[in-house]
């Protein structure tokens, strides 16, 4: 459930795969659908593929969650003629973002110190 | 050929599919998600053209399908989850969501049986049971002439005779003819070829359908041709919907007519194609010309008062018929009428179609509800357990069958949200690929009556799959089902039950898959017939030339002209024109009377032959073979003594020990009575379509007999994008105001002719697929079930020393041996049902022994597939479970 309020980021963590994904590529810049799964596309090199069926699920949760927001429609640069709905990261989307980043950094190093990690 | 980077069509199906999504979704997103698709299939059909469209499909359907439900299940939970009162209601949805995957495969399962049984029977209701949009629509007939004599084929009635019955036949209300034909319209800003039919005054009083706007057409105002009635398409097209055209006068052709008026939306008689109505009086036309009372090529329609009963008016039309048999023998000795009531003609041959289909889709919701009736049943003692512990704990029973019964109400409930969604679309679907060119079902809607349909569907589901499984859950909740021991004795009658459940699916899943088999091999048999030409690269189109001023001479120059210049194109190879194309649904179709020459037979008495007007390079444009002799030599002139080609089936006629090049037959056309020498022989030609035989032909060359309007046969070397309007370019600078139409492929039209059976044969192939799946679905289910609760069992037996392999020999066979009494009941209802459906079969019968053979293994290999993976798991029970579970 989306919450009215945004809170702490570190509530919302760990974040889906794909949630991170999404916010991750639109961290550098807005995306309009097409523009957002071929970058996940190139970045993943293709291992992560997203179709119109379900991005709009993901991103629609996330802009539940307050963290993508729906920017205006514009041309695009790659379709004359024709406008896009472009989506962008929130500030809350960022805050959460480089939490779970910084989450992650944290297991990383975990491994490379050889710690032991909880079984699961 | 590769797809256009935008495809409307796609477009159009994506839409479609995303009515699986909320309405609150598909408002935020749906624009965003269309345009991500768009995006997708652009990339997709520009890199890698049709196959990678395809795989985008292949990837889009499941995708959408999936998370379009996921999301409507997501928005429900979330919904109920704020939900405070109706106490049953939650407490039944708590259960369904706490078993989601049960829940979700019982919803799809029935939702899926659901909505075809809703889609068919939607195109059934509309189609067959809803009345023409006609006031008392069963008091209209069709009416035709039919000499039983010479031939048993019912034929258009001659203008002569219908003016005559309509003036003798004076029981009937009214009587009226029409004949299709179009007319090019000519304004300012555009020039447009439209489909008409010449009605005769009569024709919207006998209908009973008075104009939207303006008036009807008045009997003493019609002399010869006009005024000019308008449908509505055309009247918002050409004149922008502007009122005032009602009596102002348009050019059509060659002449001017005054619109008296235009026809309601939902006016589409004859047929949708029709745009306008131009008034014909029949006496005016044709008189002083009695030659004509032979020429029969209208299409008749009466009305009958209300005291009139069918036989009655049967009886009336024969004996004026009668009459005139007596008085005008030389035209219609052994000619009489005929009539049928005005829908079965219009629907004809889908009759059958339709109630097959129908009956495919009931067999499929009887498959989805035994299997879901299953998978409950299957539950009853776990629920059985639960629903102790409830009781215990001071539930009433009373309050517990109520929440078993609110249960199923809204898992069926459910199940007819998805089964009216995807119907709808299923619907959709059939209506945009004209499923079958099934008549009228651009009309079907799904209607209160079929809403009602499904609620009464839904209703019965429930009761019958929701109440024996409630019941037999309470049955097992007494206090010693809080142990967790189960009584073997009690469960052997469970499992009969279920396996005579799934036993049924089989049987059911066995008939639709022979017919789907059936079928397929005869839409096999019937692509395969050579239909006489070379429909492969043929493109056609028809110009109507105006009459006005031009000699017959001028008329045939004229296509000699256009032949040449179209022959000029680049990327043309051969071209030629037809009055008449085969397959096309345009195109003056007539027959003539002929008969051996020098023979003294009348008109009347003589045999009919259909008649083909031919330019120059048409035989060879659409591929005709000449078997025997030549084609017409070039450059024939309206001089010369009359030449003819005829085809093999004529030929056979005239002449049964051949020679027919260089015989001679008489023909009555035009100038009545005259001597034709055949120059050649054709191949028989399928015009009417692969399944119908060949019937008599005669090919006149277009400068011995020209003819205004001709359909044309261009054979294109490499196609290109712009072919159509290069042609339309080619024909336009010929004659700057003379707008080609009716642009159709010629092998789309050959596909065309065997649409109905394509239909029905795609259509039971799917169905029978998806019977076939939920049966399978439905042994694995009984089969995993049952092993799981004899692992104690097994277990025992594993522990006394039985190999895994024999137990796992055991599960199999008893798998296979309640498949086996499907199959068995299944190829008996083949036997009997066989016989209803053997005319939908081209040469063959729908009880054929291979076909049925291949089914029954196919069927006993998929329900022993389904069997393996439980029957290897009861192998690998270990025999101490046999000690673990007491």
């Amino acid at each position: 459930m989306a919450p009215d309020t945004p809170g702490d980021p570190r509530t919302r963590l760990p974040l889906k795969h794909v949630d991170f994904q999404i916010l991750l590529v639109l961290a550098d810049r807005d995306l309009h659908g097409y523009g957002l799964v071929k970058e996940i596309e190139v970045r993943t090199e293709g291992r992560f593929s997203l179709e119109p069926g379900n991005l709009y699920r993901y991103v629609g949760r996330l802009v539940d969650q307050d963290l993508v927001a729906r920017a205006e429609r514009r041309p695009a640069a790659d379709a004359q003629d024709e406008r896009r709905r472009y989506y962008r990261i929130t500030e809350f989307g960022r805050q959460v973002l480089s939490a779970e980043a910084a989450r992650l950094k944290a297991l990383v190093e975990a491994v490379e110190r050889r710690t032991p990690l909880p079984e699961g | 050929m590769v797809p256009a980077p935008r495809s409307p069509w796609s477009e159009r199906l994506y839409r479609l599919l995303w009515l699986l999504y909320p309405e609150a979704f598909r408002d935020t997103y749906g624009q965003d998600a269309l345009e991500l698709f768009r995006d997708r299939y652009r990339e997709a059909a520009e890199r890698w053209g049709s196959p990678g469209v395809t795989w985008l499909w292949m990837r889009t359907v499941p995708n959408v399908v999936t998370h379009g439900l996921m999301e409507r299940i997501s928005q429900l939970s979330r919904g109920f989850r704020r939900l405070d009162r109706g106490l049953p209601l939650r407490l039944a949805l708590r259960s369904l969501v706490r078993a989601p995957a049960f829940s979700a495969t019982v919803v799809v399962t029935l939702g899926v049986g659901l909505a075809s049984a809703v889609t068919l029977f939607s195109v059934l209701e509309g189609v067959l049971l809803e009345p023409l949009p006609f006031p008392d629509p069963d008091r209209l007939v069709r009416l035709w002439e039919q000499n039983t004599e010479v031939d048993a084929e019912l034929q258009g009635v001659s203008p002569l005779n219908f003016v005559d019955w309509q003036r003798n036949a004076a029981g009937f209300e009214g009587m009226a003819a029409w004949y299709l034909t179009s007319g090019t319209y000519r304004t300012e800003q555009m020039t447009e070829e439209v489909r008409s039919a010449q009605v005769t005054p009569d024709f919207f009083r006998v209908l009973g359908v008075p104009p939207a706007l303006g008036r009807d057409f008045r009997r003493e105002e019609v002399v010869g041709y006009g005024p000019l009635m308008l449908s509505h398409g055309l009247w918002k097209r050409l004149f922008g919907g502007d009122p005032d055209v009602v009596g102002t006068s348009v050019r059509v052709s060659s002449e001017v007519y005054e619109v008296i008026g235009v026809m309601p939306p939902d006016f589409t008689f004859p047929d949708e194609s029709v745009e306008s109505w131009l008034a014909w009086d029949l006496t005016t036309v044709y008189a002083g010309r009695p030659q004509v009372r032979t020429w029969r090529f209208l299409n008749g329609i009466a009305r009958l008062p209300s005291d009139m009963s069918y036989d009655e008016a049967d009886e009336e039309l024969t004996r004026v018929a009668a009459r005139l048999a007596e008085s005008h023998p030389e035209a219609n000795r052994g000619w009489g009428a005929s009539m049928a009531p005005l829908h079965e003609e219009m629907v004809g041959d889908s009759r059958t179609t339709l109630w097959v289909a129908l009956a495919a889709a009931l067999s499929i919701l009887l498959i989805a509800c035994s299997n879901v009736a299953n998978m409950l049943l299957s539950r009853a003692p776990t629920r059985g357990r639960e629903l102790a512990l409830r009781q215990s704990l001071g539930a009433t029973q009373r309050r517990l069958v109520g929440e078993l019964l609110t249960e199923g109400l809204v898992l069926s409930g459910l199940a007819a949200i998805l089964g009216l969604v995807l119907g709808r679309g299923l619907l959709e679907l059939l209506i945009v690929v004209e499923a079958g060119r099934i008549p009228r079902i651009g009309g079907v809607r799904m209607d209160g009556e079929v809403l009602a349909f499904a609620t009464l569907l839904t209703i019965a589901s429930t009761v019958a799959f929701g109440l024996a499984p409630a019941i037999e859950a309470l049955r097992s909740s007494g206090p010693a089902a809080l142990g967790s021991g189960t009584r073997a004795t009690d469960d052997r009658g469970r499992r009969r039950l279920r396996e005579s459940f799934v036993g049924a699916q089989i049987a059911v899943a066995l008939v639709l898959l022979t017919g789907a088999g059936i079928l397929t091999s005869s839409l096999r048999r019937l692509t395969a017939v050579d239909p006489g030409f070379d429909p492969s690269g043929v493109m056609t189109f028809r110009v109507s030339l105006d009459g006005g001023g031009r000699t017959e001479d001028e008329t045939a120059l004229y296509y000699e002209g256009l032949i040449r210049r179209l022959t000029d194109l680049p990327f043309v190879d051969r071209a030629g024109a037809s009055q008449a194309l085969p397959m096309s649904p345009v195109g003056n179709d007539f027959r003539r009377p002929f008969r051996p020459a020098g023979s003294a037979t009348s008109s009347a008495d003589a045999p009919t032959t259909q008649m083909r007007i031919i330019t120059a390079g048409y035989l060879d444009a659409v591929g005709m073979r000449v078997v025997e002799g030549a084609a017409f030599p070039r450059g024939i002139t309206a001089d010369e003594p009359p030449q003819a080609l005829v085809n093999q089936t004529l030929a056979r006629r005239l002449w049964p020990d051949g020679g027919a090049v260089g015989g001679s037959f008489d023909l009555d056309f035009r100038g009545g009575w005259r001597t034709h020498r055949v120059v050649g022989v054709l191949e028989d030609v399928r015009h009417y379509g692969l399944r119908r035989d060949p019937q008599p032909e005669v090919y006149l060359a277009h400068p011995q007999a020209p003819y205004l309007a001709m359909s044309f046969a261009v054979r294109v070397g490499a196609r290109s994008e712009t072919m159509v309007a290069d042609l339309r370019d080619a024909v336009l600078s010929e004659t700057p105001r003379q707008p080609p139409h009716a642009f159709a492929p010629l092998e789309e039209l050959v596909d065309d002719s065997v649409n109905e059976e394509r239909f029905l044969s795609i259509l039971l192939g799917l169905l029978a697929g998806i019977g076939v799946l939920l049966s399978a679905t439905g042994v694995y289910s009984v089969v995993a079930y049952s092993v799981s609760r004899r692992r104690q069992e097994i277990g025992v037996r594993m522990a006394l020393g039985a190999p895994p392999r024999r137990v796992a020999f055991e599960v199999l066979r008893s798998a296979l041996t309640f498949t086996a009494v499907g199959v068995l009941v299944g190829v008996v209802c083949v036997l009997v049902l066989g016989g209803l459906v053997d005319h939908l079969v081209y040469q063959g019968q729908a009880r054929d022994p291979t076909t049925v053979a291949i089914v029954c293994l196919t069927v006993l290999g998929v329900a022993g597939l389904a069997a393996v993976l439980p029957a290897f798991r009861a192998s690998r029970v270990a025999p101490s479970e046999s000690i673990q579970a007491q």
